[in-house]
């Protein structure tokens, strides 16, 4: 199977959608750009386990030495590092 | 900028200790001007141009001559908030933090306890603090601090530095005043203790209204050393930062590390520049203290304890990575600093090896804010030596050779990632909420002995409203605070003593799914 971005976004949003509804929010509140941490969907402890989560499901590991840390926390950086990590 | 040579020495060495803050930053300022003091918000700042800011600040505070020892400091890692800090101290007041990130209903709250006149703002939080000082009874003014420039004045003297509020039993938050003496207690041992000079650059990891960032600015800047902020989205990997500024003073939450090490990032060696990495405001890990020690192979690893009530930090202990001293996997937290007193006591008010710790000395605070009664209960003379004490409420260990091991806490307190946090806070605003008739609260999971979260346990008829009760929550508690999960039931297990069973509750959020929860 092969990942692009648009792909590795929709596991990063499925993986995000107990929280969200836990939150009574829905995927339309969450932009790609938004900080997940920042508006407080995920705490920083919460987002390292959703990134742990994903790189079981996607058998890699992500390289936080190049990755900017205000990165991480949006879908849209967080999937850019994933299909870097997975093209590498 | 990077002056060297004699003139830095005399920072360290004109000392005798002095009886205001100020004075550290101004020793340091008139020494060495043009060296860096801050970089804050992408760049730099040095002793003079902060100084002549604090300065501006000190003039319109004093203009305003607001009554009462307290001013409000709505600002967050900018400018501002330093300039601002210093100006209200030179000032002769006390600064009580409003930090922009907890809900304005709580700053409101806290600004009206703290009886504010006046808060300084950066620019970035003008209108939020108009809005504060609107929500005031009493008049209160605004002065916007970082960009004005003031004029070199003698400052004022004052009682009291800073006066911190942390998570109260009763639901409301109470205030613990530190005088400038305490701090300057703690400085002057630290100073020593990490041998801090001029060449230093300390890390700003905590917010001000936590007290340990007063040992990164003060024993900074009482160095003559610069301080390194980290900017809020580098917090949780401040790897990239620590390497670009060349920190050598890294002091922070262990969690920091704990995160460093989930993204690989504590390799051996990854850290050459620090010299002396000290964590505080929760347990430290053994295991952990031990990568961080092998990531930074040019200096120490340092585990300080002390809760706000004893300023800041009070006992601490140097990690020997080779054989650690670790209880149940956690680092010991070492001994009293000089000055301070210790006494482990038992049930019955004598000296034991296991028992709630009781601090005293220069270090402790007068007291809770226009609280007489927690106040006695909290603060009590005590001990042999009939002296003034603080019971911290902690359960400690004490080892043969004197040093002390946090075991547990005696009643509902709780820390997640070394904020403090009174249950029955939790459970007040829940119930307030929610309306339920009950709200139990506790601190899950814990993980590397680490609370990560709030979870809550409530009445199962109120289970259609989960997210609405959050939400609720949201609004008026800060977010460390906020439970991360609720869960529905009627069947809540009690102890024989009548009271809701949090080991039985806990026992459950351990077990798989159940159903009601969400």
């Amino acid at each position: 199977m092969s990942f692009n971005e648009v792909t590795v976004r929709e596991r990063i949003r499925t993986a995000l959608t107990p929280r969200l509804t836990e939150m009574g929010l829905t995927q339309a509140d969450v932009g790609d750009g938004m900080s997940l941490t920042q508006s407080g969907v995920l705490d920083s402890f919460a987002l390292m386990e959703l990134i742990g989560r994903l790189e079981q499901d996607l058998h890699v590991e992500l390289d936080f030495e190049s990755v900017e840390p205000e990165q991480f926390t949006t879908v849209k950086g967080l999937a850019a590092a994933f299909v870097k990590a997975l093209t590498a | 900028m990077e002056e060297r040579g004699v003139q830095e020495e005399a920072v360290i060495v004109s000392r005798p200790a002095p009886d205001h803050l100020w004075t550290y930053f101004e020793r340091a300022w008139r020494t060495a001007p043009e060296r860096l003091a801050l970089h804050v918000d992408g760049r730099g700042w040095t002793y003079a141009e902060l100084a002549v800011r604090a300065l501006a600040v000190s003039e319109a505070v004093q203009r305003h001559q607001p009554n009462g020892p307290f001013v409000g400091l709505h600002a967050h890692r900018s400018i501002g908030a330093y300039a601002g800090l210093l100006g209200i101290l030179h000032a002769g007041k006390a600064y009580v933090p409003l930090n922009p990130q907890v809900p304005a209903d709580r700053l409101s709250t806290i600004a009206g306890l703290a009886d504010l006149e006046l808060i300084v703002a950066d620019a970035a939080r003008e209108a939020s603090a108009q809005d504060l000082a609107a929500r005031r009874s009493a008049p209160c003014g605004i002065v916007l601090a970082g960009d004005a420039i003031g004029p070199a004045a003698p400052h004022r003297a004052g009682q009291e530095a800073y006066m911190l509020f942390t998570s109260g039993s009763t639901g409301v938050p109470k205030g613990v005043p530190i005088r400038h003496a305490s701090v300057v207690a703690y400085v002057e041992h630290l100073l020593e203790r990490f041998e801090a000079g001029p060449e230093d650059r300390f890390s700003q990891t905590f917010e001000l209204t936590f007290d340990l960032s007063v040992h990164d600015l003060f024993v900074c800047w009482a160095a003559g050393a610069s301080l390194h902020v980290l900017p809020q989205d580098q917090l949780m990997a401040p790897a990239r930062f620590i390497r670009e500024h060349g920190i050598t003073q890294w002091f922070s939450v262990p969690s920091a590390a704990v995160l460093l090490d989930r993204m690989r990032l504590l390799k051996p060696g990854a850290f050459p520049s620090l010299r002396v990495s000290a964590f505080c405001g929760e347990p430290l890990p053994a295991d952990l203290a031990v990568k961080w020690a092998a990531a930074t192979p040019n200096g120490r690893v340092e585990n300080l304890y002390g809760p706000t009530e004893a300023t800041i930090a009070i006992t601490g202990h140097v990690l020997d990575p080779t054989t650690p001293k670790a209880r149940h996997g956690i680092l010991c937290i070492g001994r009293p600093f000089p000055g301070a007193r210790v006494r482990v006591v038992d049930a019955d008010g004598n000296d034991a090896p296991i028992g709630e710790l009781w601090l005293g000395g220069p270090q402790l605070s007068t007291g809770y804010w226009k609280d007489p009664e927690r106040t006695a209960t909290a603060f009590v003379i005590g001990g042999p030596d009939r002296e003034r004490y603080y019971r911290t409420g902690d359960q400690v260990q004490r080892d043969a050779d004197g040093d002390l091991y946090f075991i547990s806490r005696l009643d509902d307190q709780v820390k997640v990632r070394g904020h403090r946090i009174e249950l029955q806070e939790v459970n007040q605003v829940l119930k307030a909420v929610s309306g339920g008739a009950f709200a139990y609260a506790l601190a899950h999971p814990v993980r590397d002995g680490i609370a990560q979260g709030i979870e809550a346990f409530l009445p199962l008829a109120l289970q259609a409203e989960g997210a609405s009760i959050l939400e609720a929550c949201a609004l008026r508690l800060p977010e460390y605070m906020v439970p991360a999960r609720l869960h529905f039931t009627d069947d809540i297990p009690f102890t024989t003593s009548g009271k809701a069973d949090l080991r039985a509750l806990r026992a459950r959020l351990e077990e798989p799914a159940r159903t009601g929860d969400r």
